[in-house]
């Protein structure tokens, strides 16, 4: 293809990933990593590396956001980050290692990518609770400052929470962590529902704090691939300003349109991905 | 202002700055030497990572290099950022934290010579 025309075309694949994204209320990397591995022939390792680099930046950048208004806190996020980071940098080192040492690697990271896309459409399906009530905070939860408060525009008044299951919590980030690092997949679609179902922070907070924990976990993941040299630097250049960029237009048409109807798309487009993953690592396998 | 707002300020500044360098490499790259980052880009998605590119220059491969330096270290900005002011605070609980993240992403980032190289 001409020069030209490449660098233009992946960035608007970028940004369409980016809006897609923004209005189904996913990050981009649920949806770029997938799509990437299941569509092109790109290096496995490439391709999660960009995906954990972009997870990694816009959390890092809505996660300040959160942060400012009070909607994440910074108590659970470095708690949680404290279990994520390291679980995050075995996947990553567990993602490299299948790829270097196992002739099927890249075959066995898609088949597996392609069974846990199954789990993330479900996840994305289970309904959360706005307001959890819980009377008290677990003894961990209080020892550690976890209970907060925040203001709620739409009840106009601050609304105190309490923090259960910390413990329990803790390996369910173990878990979000090795799979981020593993896939490159970010890991909202996890750790929304960990926050919310498992420690019953109020939705708004549990969005918050997940956004702002993945910017800590990625982090530590995106360094062993920076380390091992699996990061393109333009590919990276063009597919995380294009997702952000995708995702500001995104959020300022998401009210005006059917949020549900574009969910079930991107739905669609997980399942696709993912049934194209698992049938090309079933041929690979055993080619 | 409150220690995680100036955490997230320091980290999405950082990591803003890393992006604004990447993409002043890549386009740099792109006056420089068109046909390389095409190429470079169509052989990685293709599956061929070991093509012939050339880098045209090396020049707009630092600001790249420095940009993703600036962008994976941007979360350990802000908690390096925001220490003095919790050990102001004297919020033990949160240090002890701080320096449990810190030092995991540090070791993560212990080989960090290959960027620079």
């Amino acid at each position: 293809m001409e020069p030209f025309l490449f660098v233009p075309l992946l960035f608007a694949a970028s940004i369409a990933i980016g809006l897609l994204g923004s209005l189904a209320g996913v990050g981009g990397g649920v949806i770029f990593t997938p799509l990437f591995l299941a569509f092109t022939a790109a290096d496995p390792d490439v391709v999660r590396s960009t995906g954990l680099a972009l997870a990694m930046t816009t959390s890092v950048i809505a996660g300040a956001r959160y942060l400012a208004a009070g909607l994440a806190n910074f108590r659970i996020v470095l708690f949680a980050s404290s279990f994520m980071a390291p679980a995050a940098i075995m996947g990553a080192y567990m993602g490299l290692y299948v790829t270097a040492v196992f002739p099927q690697g890249a075959a066995l990271v898609r088949l597996s990518l392609g069974a846990i896309m199954f789990l993330i459409v479900v996840l994305l399906t289970v309904k959360r609770v706005e307001w959890p009530e819980v009377p008290e905070s677990d003894w961990l939860a209080k020892r550690l400052g976890f209970p907060s408060s925040y203001w709620e525009p739409s009840l106009r008044r601050t609304v105190k929470y309490n923090v259960r299951n910390t413990l329990q919590a803790s390996a369910f980030l173990v878990a979000v962590g090795l799979i981020s690092g593993l896939f490159g997949l970010g890991g909202g679609w996890a750790l929304v529902p960990v926050y919310n179902l498992v420690m019953s922070l109020p939705l708004k907070v549990a969005v918050g704090c997940s956004v702002a924990t993945l910017a800590v976990g990625d982090a530590a993941g995106l360094w062993v691939y920076v380390n091992s040299g699996a990061v393109v630097e333009q590919l990276v250049a063009i597919v995380v300003p294009g997702v952000m960029i995708g995702a500001a237009v995104g959020s300022r048409i998401a009210l005006r349109i059917r949020a549900r109807a574009m969910r079930y798309i991107v739905v669609g487009v997980m399942v696709v991905s993912a049934v194209q993953l698992l049938v090309r690592g079933a041929e690979e396998l055993w080619a | 202002m409150g220690i995680g707002r100036l955490y997230g300020r320091a980290a999405s500044y950082t990591a803003f700055a890393g992006m604004v360098m990447l993409v002043v490499g890549l386009l740099a790259q792109i006056v420089v030497a068109p046909a390389t980052a095409s190429c470079l880009l169509q052989a990685t998605l293709g599956g061929e990572g070991d093509a012939e590119c050339g880098y045209g220059t090396t020049l707009p491969t630092i600001p790249m290099r420095l940009g993703l330096l600036a962008l994976a270290s941007s979360v350990m900005v802000g908690l390096i950022a925001v220490m003095p002011h919790a050990a102001r605070e004297r919020d033990i609980t949160l240090l002890i934290f701080m320096s449990i993240v810190l030092a995991l992403i540090s070791v993560s980032a212990a080989g960090l010579v290959r960027i620079v190289h």
